[in-house]
């Protein structure tokens, strides 16, 4: 197996041994980013030069016996991680030339844990999709079925991850943006607790839904890409003052008298077949295991997309809104006062963002605030007491990460809608807070990877790390790539 | 023709005295270079979180109690979302629903009677950026020139109660309100600097009626003075709108200072919707009662209790007391003087005469004075022990400020020691009432007005030096009256 | 939504609309507010809002002045800089 290709944990025993160096694998994965990237399109930019700087420094570290698990590993950042002296877009063409003067706080421990940052990823505009496809710069395809989303709004992580042109990624999830593209590219995907990962840096969609995460090929490597970036932050006043345990150690392949809890709600009509039947095999695997697996009920959770949408569109409205071409960014040339500038240069804004700042602004306006924000955060609180109540009767729960698998492209664009209800699974775990983590649990008859999602209690990655690891052990899914007709590139 | 009763409210904006911003660790130092004082959070790059300043909160709660307000123990920031150049996240965190404060009053001494001015709330939020604008005015400039580092400064808005009845009455709540937020040094209230800025509502309704008339918003108010003139200017054009049976329109008009006139900006129809909403990243904020006492303790006497206790303790009028007191300076000046000299109306008289004379005349505070306390004491001293007259006094004084010298010094070198001996007393004397006949067959026939002028002539003749009581005696004795 | 609403709230969001999506927007978003009318039917008249995801207790920094950034870096983005001011088209609204 080339470099490029291995876990964190199997290049981690290789390094340390002395086998392999840090430039050789980020050798290994640059050569596949020159194969495939044609093709693949994950990244908005890529950092050859810091790269090698840092693999060179990553060997130093390593010669002297440097522990951390993730020095020399080739990492790239969805591009909404701010990178002192990196253009930081957003898939916006109002941040084309945007370099922002520090490093986002993830970004910065990953850096300090010496692992090497080869790129920026590609990403819907501002986090605002579910497939890549609003990205203003160009579209990313899923590596598995190169007519297909990789989804989003992380589709750039995802795909270079599962495409071997990164060993893993950080990505960020407000409703589903780590988890859905990370299903539908047959990796795995993290979204902590709210709090537990610094904010700082990320460029914010919605503060009270996004979340930094891991994005990997296998579960041990998301238990490793977490410690490295969990735990309190001075510099995000949401960040949680949380001891951080030791996920590696949770890691131990038991999970006998745990009890899962499989929403009923959650296993509803929208749900493919394939879907469906891959999700009840996993029920039935992790009861072989020791498991118990019981039906639970989440009543409000049908409401969940609506006051989801409401929620993030007004947080976007107001975040997006310093995108004005003052202090930096796109400014529209010639515009003769500050409102017609302001007016103008927003007009850059795709599609989707203006939508949901054209509607955030709508719901937060004085005559509707009550009726539609004030409602979703009521809506919000009954979604939050569902799953404390059905956390009584579970350690963790399941259900499909996604209703189906990876789409084409252009298949949702036109009804917003349905493009929507690709984070109907998952956008919950933002509303609640609570940690949720996807797991590939098989393959649709097309071949194309599906997804499975753990959720657990707040600040319990350590329980859904242990029994996502276990059922990922014992699934006994082929080990599988895609694979990709490449055009022999340049 | 109706009797029209004036109601004014005003929303007082005030910078928070803290080292730091409200959200980010920059510098609040006034007049550094433009852009100099900025980082990621002040200036909005995307990515930055708001980090709020602690000392920021005890400033407000500090006000707050300085205002006799409720400190709400539970109270969140809000976004107030509107698109201006000057802001850079496009919304100011600020306090909508549940501020920081509520519920207090002012007491101001009008006519010797108390007016009591309702406080409605105090709340804690952040400064936006400045706008030069290049060009005549705002209207003709070809572009504005932005400087972010006032942007993310601490403040204060205070909003009272339309309990205000006249011009003059704002002006007198300001200057108190300014006076509480420097004796608690809570803010500078610099209004040349702007760490100081008032709106004013005015309405007018019948005397009598409960029921308010519409108001008018008046805005560009750059001094407490600017503040009553603006108002006195709108009470007439209401009147005048009023008296010939038309509307005032709900509208914000700016002062300009030189025509001495307000002029519409815009219609309260047309006023943003600022679209409020909690900011998502600031937790509710938690003050508890510990804290609050804590905070308290940190307060000086008050003004108002201050007043009251320098006339019940040192048995000073109303008048003197108030003047004591109007600022904190000063009023310790006096109290440090006081606690060497024993003698309050000495003291006060001193302090509120020629020592603040002088410091007017050459534009000083009482903290800066270059007699302190204990110097004025060494003057009072030996005023006390006679060994100086009043008249010398003032002259020891001013060569106390030219010169820095101590009292005892001056008097020692020019030779202005009092002369109270009967010896040297007796020979001026003789030869004043010798060369005044006239006078003196005057005191004889009982006019006791005259010894004042002979009295005077011996004081003129020993240069001021001669104990003026004592001369008086020994002319009495001489003339047996 | 009709496309004058549309054009307000465009407005105050001081966003430009294309041709293609003063087309378009109306009748998505008609689309999308009729969806989310779903919550009309959700009984929350004793329910208090969840402003935040999880419970915590806010933090408050020290009052210490920290460095700054130089004005180099502050200005480096701005499309155009003036004498260490950033520069902008003339303001035609008071605040």
């Amino acid at each position: 197996m080339q470099f490029n290709e291995m876990t964190i944990h199997e290049l981690r025993r290789l390094l340390r041994a002395g086998e392999v160096s840090s430039q050789e694998v980020l050798e290994a994965v640059l050569a596949r980013i020159d194969e495939v990237e044609g093709e693949i399109g994950a990244y908005l930019a890529l950092c050859r030069e810091e790269a090698f700087a840092q693999a060179q420094r990553a060997d130093e570290m390593l010669s002297k016996g440097d522990a951390s698990p993730l020095c020399g590993i080739p990492i790239s950042l969805k591009d909404n991680f701010t990178t002192a002296g990196v253009r930081t877009t957003c898939a916006s063409r109002l941040l084309e030339n945007y370099i922002p003067p520090f490093d986002a706080a993830a970004a910065a421990r990953l850096k300090e844990a010496g692992a090497v940052l080869v790129g920026k990823t590609n990403l819907d505009e501002f986090g605002l999709g579910s497939s890549t496809e609003n990205s203003q710069f160009h579209c990313t395809r899923n590596p598995w079925d190169l007519s297909r989303v990789p989804g989003g709004s992380s589709g750039g992580s995802a795909a270079a991850v599962a495409a071997g042109e990164a060993v893993a990624a950080l990505g960020t999830d407000t409703g589903g943006s780590i988890r859905q593209p990370a299903a539908f590219c047959g990796i795995v995907g993290l979204k902590p607790t709210y709090g537990l990962v610094s904010r700082y840096g990320v460029v914010a969609a919605a503060d009270s839904l996004d979340h930094v995460g891991p994005m990997t090929r296998d579960v041990r490597d998301a238990a490793l890409m977490l410690q490295a970036i969990a735990g309190w932050d001075p510099k995000d006043p949401t960040s949680a003052r949380q001891d951080v345990p030791h996920y590696e150690a949770a890691l131990t392949g038991n999970v006998k008298g745990l009890v899962v809890g499989l929403p009923r709600e959650l296993m509803g009509d929208a749900l493919d077949a394939e879907v469906k039947e891959a999700v009840f095999g996993a029920a039935n695997l992790l009861e072989s295991l020791g498991a118990r697996v019981e039906e639970v009920s989440l009543p409000n959770v049908e409401y969940a997309m609506s006051a989801f949408y409401i929620i993030i569109s007004a947080e976007v409205s107001s975040n997006l809104a310093r995108f004005d071409g003052v202090r930096y960014g796109y400014r529209a040339a010639e515009a003769e006062d500050t409102v017609s500038m302001f007016i103008k240069t927003r007009e850059a804004l795709g599609q989707e963002a203006k939508r949901r700042i054209l509607m955030g602004t709508y719901f937060l306006q004085a005559g509707n605030y009550d009726a539609y924000y004030l409602k979703a955060l009521k809506v919000r609180t009954l979604i939050k007491e569902d799953f404390e109540k059905a956390f009584q009767r579970c350690h963790v729960m399941i259900s499909p990460t996604t209703p189906t698998a990876a789409f084409s492209f252009g298949h949702k664009t036109a009804t917003p809608i349905s493009m929507y209800k690709s984070d109907i699974y998952t956008c919950t775990a933002n509303l609640a807070g609570i940690p949720a983590l996807t797991v590939p649990c098989g393959y649709t008859q097309g071949g194309l990877p599906i997804g499975l999602q753990f959720m657990g209690k707040p600040f319990e990655e350590s329980t859904i790390l242990r029994i996502g690891h276990a059922y990922e052990q014992h699934a006994g899914l082929p080990v599988r790539r895609p694979e990709m007709e490449v055009k022999a590139n340049g | 023709m109706a009797d029209w009763e004036v109601v004014v409210g005003l929303e007082i904006h005030a910078e928070l005295l803290t080292k730091s911003k409200v959200f980010c660790g920059c510098s609040t130092e006034f007049g550094a270079a433009p852009n100099s004082q900025v980082c990621p959070v002040c200036l909005g790059l995307p990515g930055s979180l708001p980090l709020l300043n602690k000392r920021a909160v005890e400033l407000a709660i500090k006000a707050g109690l300085a205002l006799q307000c409720r400190i709400n123990q539970f109270s969140m920031f809000d976004r107030k979302q509107y698109f201006y150049p000057d802001l850079t996240k496009a919304y100011q965190i600020s306090q909508d629903g549940l501020p920081l404060c509520s519920g207090g009053y002012v007491e101001l001494l009008v006519e010797d009677t108390v007016r009591r001015i309702g406080i409605n709330r105090v709340h804690l939020e952040e400064e936006a950026g400045k706008s030069i604008h290049a060009g005549e005015d705002i209207m003709s400039a070809a572009y504005s020139l932005l400087d972010y580092n006032r942007a993310g400064i601490g403040l204060i808005e205070i909003v009272t109660e339309p309990d205000i009845r006249s011009p003059e009455e704002a002006r007198l709540f300001l200057e108190k309100l300014r006076l509480l937020l420097q004796y608690t040094e809570v803010s500078d209230c610099k209004m040349e600097e702007g760490s100081l800025r008032c709106d004013a509502n005015i309405s007018l309704r019948p005397r009598g009626s409960s029921a308010f008339g519409v108001k008018t918003e008046i805005k560009n108010l750059n001094s407490f003075r600017a503040v009553q003139r603006a108002l006195e200017f709108e009470v007439e054009r209401q009147k005048a709108l009023l008296e010939a049976g038309e509307a005032v329109l709900p509208e914000t008009r700016h002062w300009d200072e030189a025509q001495g006139m307000t002029f519409s900006m815009r219609s309260k129809e047309e006023a943003a919707d600022y679209r409020y909403f909690p900011d998502p990243n600031l937790y509710p904020l938690k003050v508890d009662p510990s804290w609050v006492e804590a905070v308290r303790a940190e307060l000086p006497e008050l003004p108002d209790a201050r007043r009251d206790r320098f006339m019940d303790e040192y048995g000073l009028s109303l008048y003197a007391a108030e003047v004591l007191t109007s600022s904190r300076d000063l009023a310790d000046y006096f109290e440090e003087c006081l606690a060497e000299v024993k003698d309050p109306k000495l003291v006060s008289n001193w302090v509120m005469g020629e020592v603040q004379r002088w410091l007017k005349a050459h534009g000083l505070e009482a903290a800066s004075s270059p007699v302190r306390p204990k110097d004025l004491a060494g003057l009072l001293g030996l005023i006390q022990q006679n060994a100086v007259s009043n008249i010398v006094a003032k002259d020891v004084l001013e060569e106390m400020f030219t010169t820095g010298k101590p009292a005892e010094v001056i008097v020692e070198e020019k030779g202005w020691k009092q002369i109270s001996d009967d010896e040297s007393l007796e020979a001026m004397i003789l030869e004043v009432l010798e060369a005044n006949p006239g006078p003196v067959a005057d005191v004889k026939a009982g006019k006791a007005k005259a010894i004042g002028f002979l009295v005077g002539q011996v004081m003129k003749a020993s240069k001021g030096k001669a104990n003026p009581q004592k001369v008086n005696e020994l002319i009495r004795q001489r003339l047996q009256v | 939504m009709t496309l004058q609403e549309l054009k307000t709230i465009a407005a105050t969001a001081r966003v430009g609309l294309t041709e293609k999506e003063k087309e378009i927007f109306p009748e998505q978003i008609s689309q999308i507010i009729s969806h989310i009318q779903a919550l009309d039917g959700v009984d929350t008249h004793d329910t208090a809002p969840t402003y935040y995801p999880i419970k915590q207790a806010g933090f408050l920094r020290d009052d210490e002045v920290e460095p700054s950034l130089t004005r180099e870096q502050a200005l480096a983005n701005c499309p155009d800089v003036v004498d260490g001011y950033f520069r902008v088209p003339r303001i035609i609204e008071e605040e």
